[in-house]
């Protein structure tokens, strides 16, 4: 019942409409940026005959690879971090956690429920934005094979190639693996939440930090620091492009992230069943 | 069970998994992979490829003495059949001389150089100004062999030189093709360059366009040169197939940045 | 519900010190107080939001910190201000909250729930259109889906306006009277106090500063006051029968409650050449003895 609830909350909010037009609008300016980008690079610099970029090489496909890589790792967290912060500091603030305290459920219950929601919700807009970006791209771009080469998205170590069919029967893998992926900053940002008193403050610092880490992750002095980050193991669903996914490594990525999720979990639970409500 | 009891139980479970699962997930960065010289299988060829980081200039960074040891000492305990290195700054002669005999040497151009420990090298002349070609018999074959220190500073320069040195590699006739060395492109996979410069994208396309001509032996390797870039490559032909590939930790001369790289490959029979 | 002993602190700050309170079933309980008084912070101990410090709290017998669900299985808080779920629906409110838990909720309960305060004809209007007034109406509403055992409302009458106020004095009478509910009401409305509940709690910055019935109060502050023609006279015809009185007015004396009854009066005022226009007894209300008391408990 409090799913239903919880569900009916989200949908009202002006959440997801915010979410769509943003990833909407997201997808627009890459596909200007990958139109120009098309046009005006293929043939390779000027000084290097030998190019592997042609125009074979655009299509829908590699189009929704980049839009989806890209925002990926710089939106989706953030609409994360704008749920977590919405589930628990957004009550706190409003008062509105005392609605549901002086009722006969129980805080685990209360807080399971919340982020069983902000998963689903954040799944959802996961794979609305990638079946969006796939279909822009096939119909504003072109068909073709997806066609992978190592250094650009860092996704390959090898030129690779996917036929079409099988290119799209990966992409529908990669909705579920890289929802997964992102349970761990939607997990983080539940604990940012559990110790904020408003949804501005949660969502604030939950996508700075979210921010920082995942910049400390690309600078070459913290290197060691990385299987520690959250923010470095999220990526991992790109091993599904591959023409021969490694599936040990995409297990133990898929691990590192659950692990996450669950220590941040562990920590908001920790957090929020502990806590007085208007101490 | 009491409630608060039930709440705490859910929340250890939590733990538990969270430990399990990064436990398990640890691994996938986790400890940087190392040759291991001693683990060789029978029949293989070794090759070591390292920029030993030496300049002919009398700059403060050119190999001493204590340093032309260690790599000697490197070499030998290597096993490697085939050494190519760059930036020996003028002190072939000096290697060699710790080296020894068993050592047959083969100087290119630049600071380029070439030994072999098994079978012969004869030199073939290169397009590139700190290159090193070779032909390598051994074992009743005849391997091509491209040592390469590609430019350090321009990314146009890499561009520029590295399709005409895989042309001039794949043109020579032989049972197999071997390009090693400092190519400086750091390209690798967990790392994410997403401010992506012009730089960046001329270095893919050099990388590319080796890449589809050979294997990328070392491409699980991680990092070869402080303090996480992979800038040193071997790239082999089909006729070879990849037993081991990794730098050799630990054996760094002094502040230069480079470790030794090092390739175990079979011949496959494929040409 | 039965309290004893509690104490609570924030810090070195005691907002609460020993406090006592006990609601049975088929009273209402008054729990007044100025502001930060602890009025709030007893209620969320109460509700299990918050620990106590020292004491033990009992609410239908379960303790609510550890045991805050089967508390609210028979007890139910309003909190005041009113904060509600914006984008829902009144209708919606009750609906789903009730249900929370697995509370059985009645065919039709609902529907005769928002009739009975009101907000029958506003059911399915978001909560954001309401007023204060309204959003105080179902907040109450929620209290009572499903019925509880216990009812404990945080300034309810707050922005409501006169009608209102008396329409919620009968629903709480009439749930008192009707199906036994403890009540526990804290309100800054005396007059409502007064008129409503069966005893009061009177909190002063943390601390009991009255428990009882609300006529216990005001006791101690009756008087009796007589309208004479010569009050001069007639405070010396007192004295000399060992009645101590102050003069209030230009002819009128007040004296002690216990002071002679008036036909011994007028006697004896009459034998004395002083006529005995009025004899009246008076008493404060329960506002004027209340400041009294925080008056002297602040000069303490």
């Amino acid at each position: 019942m409090s799913v239903r609830l919880e569900s009916l909350r989200l949908v009202r909010s002006r959440r997801p409409l915010v979410a769509a037009g943003a990833l909407l609008l997201f997808l627009v300016l890459m596909l200007v940026g990958f139109y120009t980008y098309a046009q005006s690079r293929t043939g390779g610099a000027a000084e290097f005959r030998y190019t592997f970029e042609n125009r074979s090489y655009f299509n829908g496909l590699t189009f929704a690879l980049y839009a989806f890589y890209f925002g990926f790792v710089l939106l989706l967290p953030i609409f994360a971090a704008t749920e977590g912060g919405a589930q628990l500091a957004g009550d706190t603030g409003a008062g509105t956690l005392a609605l549901f305290l002086t009722r006969p459920v129980s805080k685990a219950r209360l807080f399971f429920t919340r982020f069983l929601v902000a998963a689903g919700y954040t799944t959802l807009v996961t794979g609305l934005f990638l079946a969006v970006a796939l279909a822009l791209g096939l119909v504003a771009v072109g068909w073709g094979d997806l066609r992978l080469y190592p250094g650009v998205l860092q996704m390959t170590d090898r030129p690779q190639s996917l036929a079409q069919g099988e290119a799209l029967m990966r992409f529908a893998l990669v909705w579920p693996a890289a929802s997964l992926a992102l349970l761990a900053p939607l997990a983080f940002s539940f604990w940012i939440s559990s110790l904020a008193k408003s949804a501005v403050n949660a969502v604030s610092t939950a996508a700075a930090l979210y921010l920082v880490l995942y910049l400390v992750a690309e600078v070459h002095f913290f290197a060691e620091l990385r299987p520690w980050l959250f923010t470095s193991h999220a990526a991992y669903w790109r091993e599904l492009l591959q023409e021969t996914p490694d599936l040990e490594a995409l297990l133990r990525h898929a691990s590192a992230s659950l692990g996450f999720t669950c220590l941040f979990l562990a920590l908001a639970f920790r957090r929020f069943r502990r806590r007085e409500e208007g101490a | 069970m009491r409630r608060a009891t039930r709440e705490r139980w859910l929340e250890g479970l939590l733990w538990v998994l969270a430990a399990l699962l990064l436990g398990h997930g640890r691994g996938c960065l986790g400890a940087l992979p190392s040759f291991e010289p001693a683990a060789r299988e029978p029949g293989t060829l070794r090759l070591l490829t390292w920029n030993v980081g030496g300049a002919d200039d009398g700059t403060p960074h050119a190999l001493e003495r204590d340093d032309l040891a260690h790599v000697a000492r490197v070499l030998d305990e290597s096993g490697a059949d085939l050494v190519l290195l760059q930036e020996t700054g003028g002190s072939e002669t000096e290697l060699l001389g710790h080296l020894g005999p068993r050592w047959m040497p083969m100087p290119g151009r630049g600071g380029a150089m070439a030994f072999a420990r098994r079978g012969q090298i004869t030199r073939w002349s290169t397009p590139l100004a700190r290159a090193v070609g070779v032909t390598w018999h051994i074992e009743d074959r005849t391997f091509a062999v491209l040592g390469v220190h590609a430019s350090a500073f321009s990314a146009k320069d890499r561009n520029r030189e590295l399709g005409p040195l895989v042309e001039a590699l794949l043109e020579q006739r032989a049972d197999g093709h071997i390009l090693a060395g400092d190519l400086n492109l750091d390209l690798d996979l967990d790392k994410r360059a997403d401010l992506f410069s012009n730089d960046l994208a001329l270095d893919v396309e050099s990388y590319n366009f080796v890449a589809e001509r050979l294997e990328d032996a070392a491409r699980h390797a991680g990092p070869t040169a402080e303090p996480d870039r992979r800038l040193d490559y071997v790239f082999v032909s089909r006729a070879f197939t990849v037993r081991a590939a990794a730098p050799w930790r630990g054996h760094r001369i002094g502040t230069m940045d480079h470790e030794p790289l090092l390739v175990d490959l079979a011949i496959s029979g494929a040409r | 519900m039965d309290v004893k002993a509690l104490e609570r602190r924030f810090g070195g700050r005691r907002a609460l010190v020993g406090v006592e309170l006990e609601v049975r079933a088929g009273e209402i309980v008054g729990l007044v107080g100025p502001n930060g008084s602890g009025k709030t912070t007893l209620l969320r101990v109460l509700a299990g939001m918050l620990r106590p410090t020292a004491g033990t709290v009992r609410v239908a017998g379960f303790e609510p910190v550890a045991e805050r669900e089967e508390v609210m299985r028979v007890a139910r808080f309003a909190f005041a201000p009113p904060a509600l779920l914006e984008n829902l629906s009144a209708r919606e409110h009750l609906e789903h909250l009730a249900a929370l838990g697995g509370g059985k909720v009645e065919r039709g309960e609902v529907a005769r729930v928002l009739a009975l305060v009101g907000l029958a004809e506003r059911a399915d209007e978001r909560v954001r259109a309401f007023s204060f007034g309204m959003r105080q109406r179902l907040a109450l509403a929620l209290a009572l889906v499903p019925r509880p055992r216990l009812l404990v409302l945080d300034e309810p009458t707050e922005g409501l306006d006169p009608l209102a106020v008396l329409e919620l004095r009968g629903i709480l009478a009439r749930l008192r009277a009707e199906h036994g509910l403890a009540i526990l009401l804290s309100s800054h409305l005396l007059i409502e106090i007064d008129q409503l509940v069966d005893r009061m709690l009177v909190l002063s910055e943390g601390r009991m500063l009255f428990t009882g019935r609300p006529a216990e109060l005001t006791a101690a502050s009756e008087r009796v006051r007589w309208r004479v023609s010569d009050a001069e006279r007639a405070i010396e015809l007192a004295a000399a029968r060992g009645l101590a009185g102050t003069r209030v007015g230009a002819d009128e004396l007040e004296f002690a409650a216990e002071c002679a009854p008036l036909a011994e009066v007028a006697e004896w005022l009459a034998r004395g050449g002083v006529e005995l226009h009025e004899y009246r007894r008076t008493r404060a209300t329960l506002e004027e003895a209340l400041r009294a008391r925080l008056g002297a408990e602040r000069s303490a």
